[in-house]
């Protein structure tokens, strides 16, 4: 009997030493065009060499969640796997003449707008199923935003793990330290999604904090 | 995707005129969305407004919460809110122009649409979120 328990006991610990490197979702969150999609594409190519969606100064470019499974990402020792999703921007306001000044047709400009607007009610739904969120903000505005703000928030009330991206610091008016000084209570890696710098601090971080 | 009047409960079978203007059998103004069983009342469809502008998106939007498995089935517990608990998560300003309150997109249990600047017209559904917790677990 107590033999019985003890082949159990250690049978099931090595079960779950086997299977120990749970998976880890993580949603990629943050205002259109903060480079959300551009990290979630150097996440990827990085990690596995394919490349996840499409990049536009187009906002809203990305208008339904993207999930990409079983990313592995280590770091100083530690190993993290990851579901990334990739979301739409978050936004107050969405509209297709936002759109039109990119030089769409009136048509697909609304159709777009709308697709977003869906989008967006389909990233908030996510959060529910997350377990950590890279919340990406470009550095060069400014950070005290009431969609950064709300998110903050909310991702907070729910005790979801945050790490801010302080992106696009490439750019000379960058300012990640005015993003730290905005919200001093979460993790922040400064970051340039486009051209790679800081990267490694970033999955360190990530293998830190979602591992 | 039918709705229906959630005071006389008419049903009408693509509910977007009625929604903008009203319903035309008792005047309310609050709809809820039901589902294709219940959709058994032809003669009150009004024809020939398809142009209405809100009534593809409404229809849309309407398609894609259906498809998250959106059930609407809450609706004495909505109905008994105060007026003034109800904040709109998103407000359709026309077609092509929304505007959205991510706060009460993120925080409450049910979805509001309201339709024009004077929020008249309000569809009420339960929260996607709820739906699929249960599903999970
Ligand atoms: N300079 C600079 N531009 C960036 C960086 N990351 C993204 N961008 C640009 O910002 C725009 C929006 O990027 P995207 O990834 O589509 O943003 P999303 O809307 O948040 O997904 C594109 O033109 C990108 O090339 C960055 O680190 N530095
Ligand atoms: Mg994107």
């Amino acid at each position: 009997m107590g033999f019985i328990k003890k082949v159990k006991k250690n049978f099931s610990s090595i079960f779950k030493s086997l299977f120990k490197k749970k998976i880890a979702k993580i949603g990629i969150y943050g205002p259109p065009n903060a480079g959300k999609t551009t990290l979630a594409n150097r996440i990827i190519r990085d990690w596995t060499g394919d490349a996840m969606g499409a990049v536009s100064n187009v906002p809203h470019e990305t208008r339904r969640a993207r999930r990409r499974e079983g990313v592995t990402i280590e770091s100083n020792g530690s190993k993290v796997t990851l579901d990334i999703v990739d979301t739409p921007g978050l936004a107050t306001k969405v509209d297709f003449h936002e759109f039109m000044a990119h030089g769409l047709e009136e048509e697909e400009a609304k159709r777009r707008a709308k697709e977003a607007t869906e989008g967006i009610i389909e990233a908030v739904k996510w959060l529910d199923d997350l377990d950590g969120v890279i919340l990406v903000m470009d550095a060069t505005e400014d950070p005290f935003t009431q969609v950064n703000v709300t998110v903050i928030g909310n991702m907070e009330a729910r005790k979801l793990p945050l790490l801010i991206a302080a992106n696009k610091i490439d750019l000379p008016e960058s300012s990640p330290a005015r993003i730290r000084s905005a919200f001093p209570q979460h993790p922040l890696v400064p970051i340039s999604a486009l051209d790679g710098q800081n990267i490694d601090a970033l999955y360190e971080e990530i293998a830190d904090h979602f591992g | 995707m039918p709705h229906k009047c959630t005071r006389c409960e008419k049903i009408f079978k693509d509910g977007a005129v009625e929604i903008l203007n009203g319903c035309p059998n008792c005047g309310w103004n609050k709809f809820l969305f039901v589902h294709d069983e219940y959709q058994a009342v032809p003669e009150s469809t009004i024809e020939g407004e398809e142009e209405q502008p809100a009534k593809k998106f409404l229809k849309e939007i309407d398609e894609f919460l259906a498809d998250q498995g959106v059930k609407v089935d809450e609706v004495e517990k909505i109905e008994q809110e105060p007026e003034g608990e109800r904040i709109e998560s998103i407000r359709i300003m026309g077609p092509g122009s929304y505007e959205l309150n991510l706060e009460a997109l993120l925080e409450r249990k049910e979805i509001i649409m309201a339709l024009k600047e004077d929020g008249t017209y309000m569809v009420h559904l339960p929260s996607v979120f709820d739906n699929k917790k249960k599903k999970k677990k």
